[in-house]
């Protein structure tokens, strides 16, 4: 946060300096936003997006899906420019707090090839770079099966972005490297380092296929009591290869990801694959999304249906302690996602640059999950596997 | 929220309007070094998919402010509708891919803009064509 205040400053120095000679060199600001509520039937749960927003305990929660954004673009030379965007929404706490989302230099080298260095969103699927950009998706909220399975937001690092012609489409060809952290309720981080990846997207028309692979180290570490407890419950009977698989700092992850989006003005159709390979920490699973949407007008009717399966659960040891066996069970079940659901929405561009959506969803969480609820009671753990849930949720959406 | 509701306001709502078709050129400035643009090129361009002509000549649009002759402008040379084209530069924008057009507020400003920088490629109506600009495409 204060590294991205320090970089606008200093280039604000740098582009009161700068003269040039083609139409660029002033700043563009530009900024999106959404307010949305969403409410869940059941009362004994809360909604989560992506893991990383506090889950609401009350009827109605604005936390999951309500963001502002401001972007500020300043060239600096002729193919130099600088991009800082400065996001703010619900973070775990329950705080809205600004952080920086994008900040990062762009050195453009020929028409079809630039490379940018700095903090960029990390890319592992095809909607990743607008992930938090509802203005410019149909729905209210990307899948939460397919993207709750990446809870980072943020790359440090680098990227190169190579266009080319094939067949008489463009390709465009990412290699990245980089790394990221994140932080969870009381004192809970995960992090990436050595994180690389290709991302290669093909634009034909109305049509665009995205193809990803994206590699990195891994570590994650809990800091509640419960996990607390458990760990030391483990190391105390000599479950101390089973306390490893929980948090550390060696695990790997492997993510791949093929989709498509066809938009020819009238149908909107979208899906994606994804596979989430962990060696450890977290489960390793797949998903998969598929949406239809018709544009009538202004109006945008849509259905989605997405599913997420586990593959592998975190730890898959038999425990012989009774009460630490269901202490295991209970952390496996409270970080499997698996469910899956059914969305009806609609969204109608009211104004320009203005959406209104409206969604509802059928959720089913499978048993032994938490789906992408979590308990407002952690009583039973294992009281969510199994139940079906309805949200409705309404969200207004703008970019300027 | 409450400046969240603020910049709400400030943005204000604009209804949609719809006029007659006009036919359309695509015009750079009389001195510029954009003296050819192809189509396809065009609609990469006002796409924020390219930045230069093959021959490396920088290139750069610049929109007219929202409305009918923009509108139809993208429909025409892109396919996409004003609400597709608004999301897809969101989508550009906001994911670090494409810096928006520069925006003139006026036809003549388009024309004055050209002139002025010799990277930038325009639209105005075929009507408004005059001997200060050139025309690299008609939009029909």
């Amino acid at each position: 946060m204060k590294i991205g205040w320090v970089i606008a400053a200093v280039l604000t120095g740098i582009a009161g300096q700068a003269s040039s000679a083609g139409s660029l060199g002033e700043w563009q600001i530009s900024g999106f936003g959404t307010i949305a509520g969403a409410f869940a039937d059941d009362q004994s749960i809360a909604l989560t997006r992506g893991a990383l927003n506090k889950p609401g305990g009350g009827r109605i929660d604005f936390g999951p899906d309500s963001i502002v954004g401001l972007q500020v673009n300043m060239p600096l030379a002729a193919r130099t420019d600088f991009t800082l965007q400065l996001r703010a929404g619900e973070d775990d706490k329950g705080h809205v707090e600004p952080t920086v989302g994008w900040a990062f230099l762009r050195q453009a080298w020929t028409p079809s090839l630039s490379t940018r260095i700095g903090r960029m969103r990390v890319p592992f699927f095809m909607l990743s770079d607008s992930l938090q950009v509802n203005y410019s998706n149909p729905w209210v909220r990307p899948p939460v099966e397919v993207y709750g399975l990446n809870p980072f937001n943020d790359l440090d690092g680098a990227d190169l972005l190579y266009r080319l012609d094939v067949w008489g489409a463009e390709l465009e060809v990412r290699p990245y490297v980089g790394r990221g952290r994140v932080e969870f309720a009381e004192n809970g981080s995960a992090q990436l380092s050595n994180a690389k990846g290709i991302n290669l997207t093909f634009y034909f028309g109305p049509l665009s296929i995205h193809a990803g692979h994206g590699e990195s180290r891994f570590g994650l570490q809990w800091g509640d009591a419960q996990f607390k407890q458990l760990d030391a419950g483990l190391q105390f009977f000599g479950y101390g290869n089973v306390s490893r698989q929980l948090a550390g700092r060696d695990g790997y992850i492997r993510f791949d990801s093929l989709g498509f989006q066809w938009d020819d003005g009238k149908w909107l159709v979208s899906g994606e694959y994804m596979k989430r390979r962990a060696s450890r920490y977290i489960a390793s699973n797949h998903a998969w999304f598929a949406s239809l949407g018709y544009r009538v007008g202004d109006w945008t009717p849509y259905l989605t249906i997405a599913r997420q399966f586990l593959d592998a659960p975190m730890v898959d040891q038999e425990i012989a302690i009774p009460g630490l066996a269901e202490g295991v069970r209970a952390f496996n079940v409270s970080r499997n996602d698996a469910q899956h659901s059914t969305a009806l929405g609609v969204r109608w561009d009211f104004a320009r640059s203005m959406a209104l959506k409206a969604e509802y969803s059928r959720s089913r969480i499978e048993n032994g999950a938490w789906g992408s609820f979590f308990p407002t009671s952690f009583d039973d753990p294992f009281a969510l596997g199994g139940k079906t849930v309805n949200v409705y949720s309404i969200s207004m959406d703008w970019v300027f | 929220m409450r400046w969240l509701l603020l910049s709400l306001i400030v943005l204000g709502v604009g209804p949609a309007a719809h006029a007659a078709p006009t036919d359309l050129a695509l015009v750079s400035g009389k001195t510029s070094l954009v003296v050819e643009v192809s189509r396809e090129q065009a609609e990469r361009l006002f796409l924020g998919r390219l930045e230069a002509l093959p021959d490396g000549v920088v290139i750069n649009p610049v929109d007219l402010p929202q409305g009918p002759i923009r509108d139809q402008f993208y429909l025409r040379l892109t396919g996409k509708n004003p609400n597709q084209i608004r999301a897809y530069w969101s989508r550009l924008v906001f994911a670090g891919r494409a810096v928006p057009p520069k925006q003139a507020q006026s036809v003549a400003e388009v024309k004055s803009l050209v002139n002025k920088f010799t990277d930038l490629v325009g639209y105005i109506p075929i009507a408004e064509v005059d001997n200060t600009v050139r025309v690299l495409l008609r939009i029909e």
